[in-house]
């Protein structure tokens, strides 16, 4: 037992040596650690951050468990009557969603009934009020179109139906939503709502819709009532909120897979720099070794020294590679607002993601340094000692 | 006479050059190194004194023949094995010292002791200290190589050597890049730890001075031992030593034992290499305590530096 500690007391006196000997390479081999390290910190945390702020978000969009889905604004008003006889069906709402522009702002634009705003939107009124009955030129629209356009309420919009028709409207803005049509905040997703009556007569399709949103009672299999409305409508196509959620976290995990890419180009990277380091290190020692193997040294011991020597310098990369990641978490968030993203991406310590960091980093400083390492191991004494 | 530590039988070395031109830099060697000797290898350079000097330290083959060291023929040991043997029973000082130059003084004693994997860092550090002591630099412990001379260096490379309690010192032209003052001291101290301690020694050197310290000089030229002669010792140690160095060494056996003993009692080491170990070194304290008889009367008014120029 103490023969082993006693090699790691060697190792590690020897490395630390070296490291302080040789500093200029050490903090150049560290900082290709910590630059990886917090680079895959950074980048897993706001993923991280990102993914349950998504996540929490979709959760209070349009909380409908079914939506009958067309591609174009081709469903008869009347079906939404039909669909609401099928049992196990406790209300449902016609809507049109089409890309449009209210004022200056691209954003989506709902045709949607008053009634089915607050049930089926979600809608928070933060400002100003919900439409009165029989009002018909409202405009309810989320905070960024309402301060892109610097409007102030009760003031009239024009709003347009992009690719469809060109005529437009003047829309009185009668409220202000903070969750709408989808997430807080995000333009992506930013929209209005508008009267779906105003809106069908806009674009000219009066009776038609484009979705269907469907709620059912509790207790209901969503697959039974799925079945039940395609026995009457067999061609409607149906989607369950739970599959745009998935289709949603689908995308969110590409985008998370491309960060995961990047920061094995980085790690790629300092794994190289490790590797040239640790060859450097050996060849400037193939004297020591050659010495040290005079006086007593085996194949193990040598490589436990130079192994010790990259674990070091990978923990300490480690360790300073999480620290500056969550800095640089900060700092990507600061940028992801700067550059248009509204979503407040919380930072939050992730122990996961700081062991990740440290065992990855560890890991490859490890890998790379074997071959060095123990192809030093192996020179004969006497081949080393005539090094010069 | 004493036994054999080291023994060469038919030692031949050739180096392939290319595939028709090869050199013959040891032919047909036969040496006997004794227990407790200083044998001195003369020759000029491209001799094969350092060929024979890396074979009997097993740090290369030869081509045929045997060599034993201690009764164990090397001739046919694994690296690992040779590694092992090297740690315990032989001791190097090279003519460029080769000491690892980001250890200090201390380390680089220590480091021995470290891979035989006998003592605790505690005991390493205490017994390092007394080898430093022993060469006369235990105010140096902590300084780094660079912050050495030339013959402060060579020394350490000396108390390295002993760190493990060698059969056997092998350097290779221990004087060969000091200057006279440092070398002259050098050599009152192999010739002191030869006298008072029993190291056997074997020098390897173009330089005719160091014969003066020698029990035996054996000549090479063009990798044949020619000629042999047994000198009697030129060098007279005009300053006795004080018992100190005896009382070192008797430290030194004890942490030896009881490295050895914990080493036996975890299984490490087989009773019965334990017990060879054990009388080897009750031989060694029957010596000093004869010894330290002799001496203690002479020696009571004078502590002289063992090495301080005389």
């Amino acid at each position: 037992m103490w023969k082993i500690i006693g090699i790691l007391q060697v190792a590690v006196l020897f490395s630390v040596r070296d490291m302080c000997t040789r500093k200029a390479r050490t903090c150049l081999t560290v900082l290709a650690i910590v630059v990886s390290v917090s680079t895959l910190v950074a980048l897993r945390t706001v993923g991280i951050g990102m993914h349950s702020e998504v996540e929490k978000q979709l959760k209070g969009l349009i909380s409908a468990d079914l939506i009958i889905v067309s591609e174009e604004i081709n469903i008869p008003e009347s079906v939404v009557d039909i669909v609401k006889q099928i049992p196990g069906v406790k209300n449902a709402a016609p809507v049109i969603f089409i890309t449009g522009k209210v004022g200056v702002s691209r954003c989506y634009l709902a045709g949607v009934r008053r009634e089915d705003l607050v049930s089926f939107f979600n809608v928070t009124v933060i400002r100003g009020r919900l439409p009165y009955e029989n009002e018909t030129d409202f405009l309810l629209v989320d905070e960024s179109v309402f301060s892109e356009n610097k409007v102030i309420l009760g003031k009239y919009l024009p709003v347009k139906a992009l690719y469809i028709s060109s005529k437009v409207e003047y829309l009185k803005v009668v409220g202000i939503s903070s969750s709408f049509l989808g997430i807080k905040g995000a333009s992506l997703f930013s929209g209005a709502a508008m009267s779906l009556e105003k809106l069908q007569d806009m674009i000219g399709r009066k009776g038609y819709v484009s979705h269907i949103l469907i709620k059912i009672n509790e207790g209901v299999s969503i697959d039974f009532v799925k079945h039940e409305i395609k026995k009457i409508f067999p061609k409607a196509s149906i989607v369950q909120q739970k599959d745009i959620l998935e289709t949603i976290m689908k995308v969110l995990k590409v985008i998370e897979g491309v960060l995961m890419a990047i920061t094995l180009i980085g790690l790629l990277v300092a794994a190289l720099g490790v590797m040239n380091t640790m060859t450097m290190t050996a060849r400037e020692h193939v004297r020591e070794i050659g010495i040290m193997k005079a006086i007593g040294a085996d194949s193990t011991h040598i490589l436990v020294i130079f192994l010790t020597e990259a674990f070091l310098m990978s923990i300490i990369g480690g360790v300073l590679g999480v620290v500056v990641g969550y800095v640089e978490a900060h700092f990507v968030k600061f940028l992801l607002l700067k550059m248009g993203l509204m979503m407040e991406i919380p930072i939050f310590f992730v122990s996961e993601v700081a062991l990740l960091g440290i065992l990855i980093a560890v890991f490859i400083s490890l890998l790379s340094a074997f071959y060095p390492s123990w192809s030093a191991a192996k020179i004969r004494p006497l081949e080393a000692l005539r090094y010069e | 006479m004493n036994k054999p530590v080291v023994k060469l039988i038919n030692v031949t070395k050739v180096y392939d050059v290319s595939k028709e031109v090869s050199v013959r830099a040891l032919d047909n060697i036969n040496l006997e190194v004794y227990e407790g000797e200083i044998l001195c290898i003369m020759g000029p350079s491209g001799s094969g004194k350092s060929t024979l000097l890396n074979i009997m330290g097993t740090l290369d083959r030869p081509t045929s023949g045997k060599v034993i060291i201690d009764d164990i023929d090397v001739t046919d040991l694994s690296e690992k094995e040779l590694t092992h043997l090297r740690c315990l029973k032989l001791g190097f000082v090279f003519q460029m010292y080769n000491l690892i130059s980001t250890l200090t003084a201390l380390e680089n004693v220590m480091l021995p002791m470290f891979f035989s994997g006998r003592y605790t860092l505690k005991e390493c550090k205490e017994r390092a200290l007394i080898l430093l002591k022993l060469v006369g630099l235990e105010k140096w412990a902590y300084h780094r190589p660079s912050q050495l001379s030339g013959g402060q260096q060579q020394r350490v490379a000396i108390a390295r050597a002993l760190a493990n309690e060698p059969s056997v010192i092998l350097m290779d032209e221990p004087t060969g890049a000091v200057d006279i003052v440092s070398a002259a001291s050098i050599l009152r101290l192999v010739r002191c730890l030869n006298e008072y301690l029993g190291v056997t020694f074997v020098i390897v050197t173009h330089n005719p001075e160091l014969t003066q310290i020698a029990h035996r000089t054996v000549f090479i030229r063009d990798g044949k031992l020619f000629y042999s002669m047994e000198e009697a010792l030129k060098l007279k140690i005009t300053a006795e030593y004080d018992y100190n160095i005896l009382l070192a060494q008797l430290k030194l056996l004890e942490l030896t034992a009881k490295g050895l003993k914990r080493m036996a009692e975890s299984g490490t080491l087989s009773a019965e290499e334990y017990l060879k170990a054990k009388n080897e070194i009750l031989k060694k304290l029957k010596r000093i305590k004869v010894k330290l008889h002799d001496e203690r009367p002479r020696n009571r008014a004078m502590t002289t530096n063992p090495n301080s120029p005389s």
